[in-house]
């Protein structure tokens, strides 16, 4: 390759990902020099201008077509705007709230999280801005290993190592698992481009290894299922969420979650659409009961188990399984209506569940437990705060009138578009009334039991900022959800994602 | 040109795959659960080593991304040890099966 | 027999015999150990490859580094020897169960696994193209591999570093 060629590229289109690259190091090379018993607290500034100075590139960006960098390597598209502007807001609200995360005022290792969470942020990013099989591998793997020391960083904290260990060890097997099924579609084809895959997926001659491609399918899809915590790779979640620092617990089950299913939607769409399957059907098609069935569990189990937590985060933690099971449904049955389904829940899923998370470090942080009991009585204490908590829960319970109705109503129509999905639609019907059990323990808590502690719970600038964001925009996208979706309608093009690059 | 047919490579890699899934699996001390995964690692790189001599299209292209793989598994490596100390460091061992402070 | 042949079908038996005294070996050291001929081995498969150069960084990461990080892991934290066996059976049983079913139908699907036979001489200037290739096409992941590894780095420093306030506490 000449010189010329690499040159001839435009490379400013990486702006957001290089903004993204160069704070992570200045703040590392910060950290570094800054005096040993200096605080780091206001380097979560710094990180979150970089955020913020990222989106605004990315807004400038928006109206380009579609670009790639050295044969997709790199290739901004429809599909990576938008879901990259998801990654950028949901972690800059989590700095905000690490910012005013009271426990971590004596520990020293603030100044890696903060570099650590941007570079997670810059791996995410990159699965969703390449159409290359290596790099897309290489993204996760950043955004993983990223996670695995940021769960661990609170080094006296048990629970945490602990937390940290078992992340470990779950997320290495499911690494292997992943890659074991890549390296099968990767042999059948001998290409790691997804459009040069899903090229030779749809010549003929794979029809004499088909049996082998389901199965490479399915391996990879189980791997990848780590990453959006649900069956079979779910049991890892409610110890991690539980025992990471709270910043920690939100970034993995918003920003880590939605980079699974972007790395989930682009891998798999991409590559095995035009793919034949075993029987006369294509491939796609063929698997859809195996992944509803997947789904369907998830929801299952997600519910039921948070039924019987008392610990709040553990709580949380099964409910965002559940949440996952619920994005995957349109993943199942694939219809036209997915990308909008599943692009606007994961956006009010962001908005409604960091909103929680700020709250749940508001309160447990003064009561210093995370016993569901901490949130007794809090409607007394500091009223506000409880009208906040329940703005969320009840949005994450799809109530109308909030983020969560919208996005659900959206998921379930597209169930039920496809027709042959009806039973999927009627779990998730089933379950959403389950959750509304354990969900409304938490209003309960709140509302109806006399308070355990007296004080009023104060909130910090970055929480409030952060919960007030989040309560106005599960609002708005509740109430009027066409803002979020035109936006999302002018920009997205669904025929750059399936398509190459000329 | 090769005696050796493809499958054989990949039973060779399958084989060493199940064997490190049992280990991760049932092991209970740490350092043996991490360099399961290891070895799990190892047979995909036999698989890609495999099909990028013998694949439809061969090619280098193979080759690259078992190196790739080789790097991540061994920061992977690196970093689940060093989460091992710290958590050694603070219980004192390394049982998977004693790990247990977050059952309720 | 071809000598080839003959070459893979020792440095497999190695291999796999290594594996499984990993997983029948009740003392730590020596589950390193057997896996290290795995490793040696798979070298060898790399070379019967024709992937002289990965051969090469097999050794060099596996067999050395890794399992010398792995052995340093195993002296730097207790070990009760007779832990290991307090597993329990059924779990053992439904693990393997699933491994030898996941095992049947994977080697179903790839025995019939056949593509036509086309010359490539890989070996040729093995690590010239690999160099042309990373530093081209794939330079975007390589990158992106230095900033894995820097992370790795770090945390791995900062998670296993022993904390100043820790080491006070110990000498009072």
């Amino acid at each position: 390759m000449e010189l010329e060629t690499i040159r001839s590229y435009d490379w400013g289109i990486m702006a957001p990902e290089l903004i993204i690259l160069g704070a992570a190091t200045i703040l590392s090379l910060a950290d570094l020099l800054m005096p040993k018993k200096a605080s780091r607290r206001y380097l979560a500034i710094f990180a979150f201008l970089g955020v913020a100075c990222a989106l605004v590139a990315l807004f400038m960006q928006l109206d380009n077509g579609v670009i790639s960098i050295l044969a997709d390597t790199y290739r901004f598209d429809s599909f990576s705007k938008a879901f990259k502007l998801l990654f950028l807001i949901g972690t800059g609200l989590i700095l905000l709230l690490a910012f005013d995360d009271r426990k971590g005022e004596r520990d020293e290792y603030r100044g890696e999280f903060y570099y650590l969470l941007l570079t997670a942020l810059l791996g995410a990013m990159m699965m969703a801005s390449s159409a290359d099989m290596i790099t897309l591998f290489v993204g996760l793997e950043l955004l993983s290993l990223s996670s695995y020391i940021m769960a661990g960083l609170r080094k006296r904290d048990r629970q945490s190592n602990e937390a940290a260990f078992k992340y470990v060890v779950n997320g290495g097997i499911s690494t292997a698992i992943t890659l074991f099924g890549m390296s099968y579609i990767f042999g059948l084809t001998g290409e790691t481009n997804l459009y040069a895959i899903q090229n030779a997926l749809g010549d003929p001659t794979i029809l004499q290894n088909q049996f082998l491609l389901v199965f490479a399918f399915l391996i990879t899809f189980v791997g990848l299922s780590f990453k959006i915590a649900t069956v079979p790779f779910q049991m890892w979640a409610p110890d991690v969420y539980h025992g990471a620092p709270i910043p920690v617990t939100a970034f993995l089950s918003v920003v880590s979650k939605a980079a699974g299913f972007v790395i989930m939607i682009r891998f798999l769409l991409v590559t095995f659409i035009a793919a034949p399957g075993v029987a006369e059907k294509p491939l796609l098609q063929e698997v859809q009961p195996y992944l509803a069935i997947l789904a369907g569990a998830s929801m299952i189990i997600g519910n039921l188990i948070a039924l019987r937590q008392r610990n709040i985060k553990r709580m949380f933690a099964y409910s965002s399984i559940a949440q996952a099971g619920y994005i995957l449904v349109p993943f199942a049955v694939i219809s036209g209506l997915m990308f909008e389904a599943v692009w606007f829940y994961l956006l009010a899923y962001l908005f409604m569940n960091i909103g929680v998370f700020a709250i749940i470090q508001l309160v447990t942080a003064k009561s210093g437990s995370t016993d569901i009991s901490s949130f007794a009585g809090l409607y007394r204490r500091s009223p506000w705060i409880a009208v906040c908590m329940t703005i969320f829960v009840l949005s994450l319970a799809g109530f109308p009138a909030t983020a969560g109705f919208i996005g659900k109503f959206g998921i379930f129509m597209s169930a039920l578009s496809t027709g042959a999905h009806y039973w999927l639609a009627g779990i998730m019907i089933a379950t959403t009334v389950v959750s509304y059990f354990y969900y409304f323990n938490v209003i309960g808590q709140m509302f109806f039991r006399s308070e355990e502690e007296a004080g009023k719970v104060s909130i910090p600038g970055g929480v409030l900022t952060v919960t007030a964001v989040c309560v106005i925009s599960t609002l708005v996208l509740g109430i009027l959800p066409h803002t979020a979706l035109e936006f999302f309608y002018n920009q997205f093009d669904l025929s750059q994602f399936f398509t190459p690059t000329k | 040109m090769s005696s050796l047919p493809l499958p054989v490579f990949l039973v060779l890699a399958l084989i060493l795959f199940c064997i490190g899934l049992f280990g991760a699996l049932t092991k209970r001390n740490a350092v043996i659960v991490l360099i399961s995964i290891e070895l799990m690692l190892n047979a995909v790189n036999i698989n890609l080593v495999a099909f990028s001599k013998y694949g439809p299209n061969p090619g280098i292209t193979g080759q690259i991304f078992s190196l790739f793989t080789i790097t991540v598994a061994a920061a992977e490596a690196a970093v689940g040890l060093a989460i091992l100390f710290a958590l050694y460091r603070n219980r004192r061992t390394v049982n998977v099966n004693e790990m247990d402070q977050l059952k309720r | 027999m071809t000598g080839e042949m003959i070459a893979f079908f020792i440095l497999a038996l190695v291999a796999i015999c290594g594996g499984v005294f990993m997983i029948h070996s009740e003392n730590v050291v020596h589950m390193v150990v057997s896996l290290i001929f795995t490793f040696l081995s798979i070298a060898g498969i790399y070379i019967l490859l024709s992937a002289e150069f990965v051969a090469v960084v097999q050794v060099l990461i596996y067999s050395g580094a890794i399992t010398i990080i792995m052995l340093f892991g195993i002296m730097l934290t207790k070990h009760d020897p007779k832990s290991e066996k307090r597993i329990a059976k059924s779990r053992i049983l439904a693990v393997g169960t699933g491994v030898v079913a996941f095992f049947i139908i994977m080697f179903l699907a790839i025995n019939k696994l056949s593509f036509k036979q086309q010359d490539v001489e890989l070996y040729v200037h093995n690590v010239k193209k690999i160099g042309i290739e990373l530093y081209s096409k794939y330079v975007i992941p390589f990158e992106l591999t230095s900033i894995l590894l820097l992370v790795a780095l770090i945390g791995a420093v900062v998670l296993a570093k022993k904390d100043e306030s820790e080491e006070m506490n110990e000498h009072e």
